[in-house]
């Protein structure tokens, strides 16, 4: 999966809903970790569930990188809205100017899922930008 | 940047503060409410929601505004349906058709209510599905979910659940006009079609308060309310539904806008004119979501109903729990106003804001005629809620809108630091509020100190003439999502 050192994400303060922003040496990683910080709110990221899961391609096209961020996040959200599931893993394998391609691996939810429901994406402050030689993505989710 | 003052705790930023504003935005608020607008980025939000074309007289924030994505939450816009005038998604939001009910009863706090009080939450929380994921009440299939979101409230009760006569007490008759399922896509269908019956999470809720004030007797008669009287609040939207409709049409619209050549300072409002097949499509799909949440908040009152049938081991209708009223706050209308000199057919947008026709409206139910439309505001959890209606002033100053709820004063990050969840529920509990929630947890980050003081926010609206006061409530159940 590649190299996740000065990787990361953080939650960035809103007065009723949340952002996230994601960085990484790569544009990959950078939507990798925003992907993260939308199943870390949502309570939905099971790296270590035992149980293998069924696998999702998931690919997208937009009409720039921000649009394409959005609209990978929201088959992230739709799919595990949808089958009502957790994450056991991911990858983002390609993102290039107006596509990304990766899959997903969706996993048995627990009966407990400690996390806030994310309604959906927006493209309020979006930004993806490429930065010192690395690559931040900036997105605010509707609580 | 300073607001002028042009009437009683109405404050104006000109046009130019955002350059291609085209009217001016206006924020209802008391001086203090005015300065939190400022503080966070409400007050620059609203004054982007003045370039939206087409749109009339003043962008307007309503006095429990906050920072929000593209519009603020408590902004009001106004487009000319027949000149050019935009419908904006981001205007009405992903929770499509959110909404508050309530539902009275001929129960009395003392001593009917009081002693049965955690049963009847317990209960409460048995039957009402909330949190993340999770099924609704209601499973449904493929040609049943078209129904839904063509009849609304209509479908639930042609499945024998709820009573003919609840049709009368929700905004229009329980049915919005204009549905049309096939601009809705196959997947929100899909993530709708588990979820009917269900409360959500964040700050939805179903809540069991008593009436400590009446203010308008006339009104409070007509809604037959009475202090001591225990009521039912339910606060719920279209769940996935909603949310995958805005986002599909925020992305489409997205995407045609350099075509269209509309320019707006924040994606997120996003817009396209009345008319253009994208606008017209996001309006069918719109009303059709707005249906689904009707339908909603028509499962969860039978829940209500089910649980304090079993609680006081009466019928539902014995204990007199009818409707009293049923209105969303996140909605996009066509409504005819007045606009300089003559009578215009205008896109209401409505973002965290509450339709408030006065005494008279012919679209009012005739129980209601002569009192105005009454108006549903929940507050922060643990805090006073209130019934309002409608005023004239209200069709001359804001469209007919007024408030929805307190409004957020808080990121729940920061909320989340100043308590944990368990406290906060032993803190309730010790004011004498019984709870159930999915998860403690996160139970702060919907804490009372996160939000606005809702007393201040309806003393506002009272003051700047746009609704009137009825009566307040204080929570005594509380189910979270």
């Amino acid at each position: 999966m590649g190299d996740h050192s000065d990787a990361g994400f953080e939650i960035l303060e809103h007065t009723a809903d949340v952002g996230v922003r994601g960085w990484g040496g790569s544009i990959e990683e950078a939507f990798r970790q925003a992907t993260l910080g939308l199943l870390d709110i949502v309570g939905a990221w099971r790296p270590g569930r035992d149980e293998a899961g069924e696998r999702v391609a998931i690919s997208v096209e937009g009409r720039d990188l921000g649009s394409v961020l959005v609209d990978w996040l929201g088959e992230v959200l739709y799919l595990q809205d949808t089958r009502d599931v957790v994450i056991r893993s991911f990858e983002v394998e390609e993102v290039a100017g107006d596509r990304a391609e990766g899959w997903i691996e969706l996993s048995r939810r627990p009966a407990e899922i400690e996390g806030t429901a994310v309604k959906a994406i927006t493209y309020h402050q979006l930004s993806v930008e490429e930065r010192d030689g690395g690559w931040t993505a900036t997105v605010y989710l509707d609580i | 940047m300073e607001p002028l003052e042009v009437a009683p705790y109405q404050w104006e930023i000109p046009q130019g503060y955002v350059d291609g504003m085209r009217v001016p935005a206006r924020i209802f608020a008391s001086r203090s409410l005015l300065n939190k607008a400022l503080e966070d980025n409400a007050a620059q939000q609203i004054a982007n929601v003045a370039t939206l074309p087409g749109i009339v007289g003043a962008a307007l924030a309503m006095p429990d505004i906050h920072w929000g994505y593209g519009f603020p939450i408590g902004g009001v816009a106004a487009t000319d349906a027949d000149a050019g005038g935009a419908v904006s998604p981001g205007g009405v939001g992903f929770d499509i058709g959110c909404g508050v009910r309530l539902v009275r009863t001929d129960l009395s706090w003392e001593p009917e209510v009081k002693p049965r009080i955690k049963d009847l939450v317990s209960l409460l929380g048995k039957r009402v599905p909330r949190g993340v994921g999770g099924k609704g009440r209601m499973s449904l299939s493929g040609r049943d979910v078209d129904k839904v979101l063509t009849q609304g409230v209509g479908f639930p009760l042609s499945r024998g659940v709820g009573w003919e006569e609840d049709l009368e007490n929700v905004e229009d008759g329980g049915t919005i006009a204009g549905a049309d399922p096939d601009q809705v896509s196959d997947r929100a269908k899909e993530r709708g079609a588990p979820q009917l019956g269900s409360l959500g999470a964040g700050n939805h809720f179903l809540e069991v308060q008593v009436i400590d004030q009446i203010q308008d007797a006339a009104a409070a008669q007509a809604m037959a309310l009475f202090e001591g009287q225990v009521v039912v609040m339910i606060h719920s939207g279209s769940r996935g539904m909603g949310h995958q409709t805005c986002q599909e049409y925020v992305r489409q619209i997205d995407r045609v806008m350099p075509e269209l050549g509309i320019e707006v300072p924040d994606r997120q409002l996003g817009c396209a004119p009345i008319g253009h097949e994208i606008a017209d499509g996001y309006l069918g799909a719109m009303a059709a979501a707005g249906n689904y949440a009707k339908a909603n908040r028509h499962l969860l009152t039978d829940a209500a109903r089910e649980a304090f049938m079993h609680t006081f081991r009466r019928p539902a209708r014995d204990l007199g729990m009818n409707v009293v009223y049923d209105v969303s706050h996140n909605l996009a209308k066509i409504e005819e106003y007045e606009v300089e000199g003559r009578t215009r057919r205008l896109c209401v947008h409505r973002k965290g804001a509450t339709r408030a026709f006065g005494p008279q409206h012919p679209e009012l139910p005739k129980r209601y005629k002569h009192i105005g439309q009454p108006v549903i505001i929940p507050g922060s959890m643990g805090t006073a809620s209130y019934v309002l209606v409608g005023t004239d002033g209200a069709r001359q100053h804001s469209f007919s809108s007024t408030c929805h709820g307190a409004g957020r004063a808080m990121s729940r990050t920061a909320a989340k630091k100043q308590m944990s969840g368990v406290d906060l529920k032993k803190e309730l509990e010790d004011k004498g509020v019984t709870l159930a929630a999915s998860q403690w947890k996160l139970l702060s980050e919907e804490a009372p100190y996160a939000y606005k003081d809702v007393s201040e926010v309806v003393a506002t609206c009272e003051g700047a003439g746009i609704s009137q006061v009825v009566a307040r409530m204080r929570p005594v159940g509380v189910v979270k999502g």
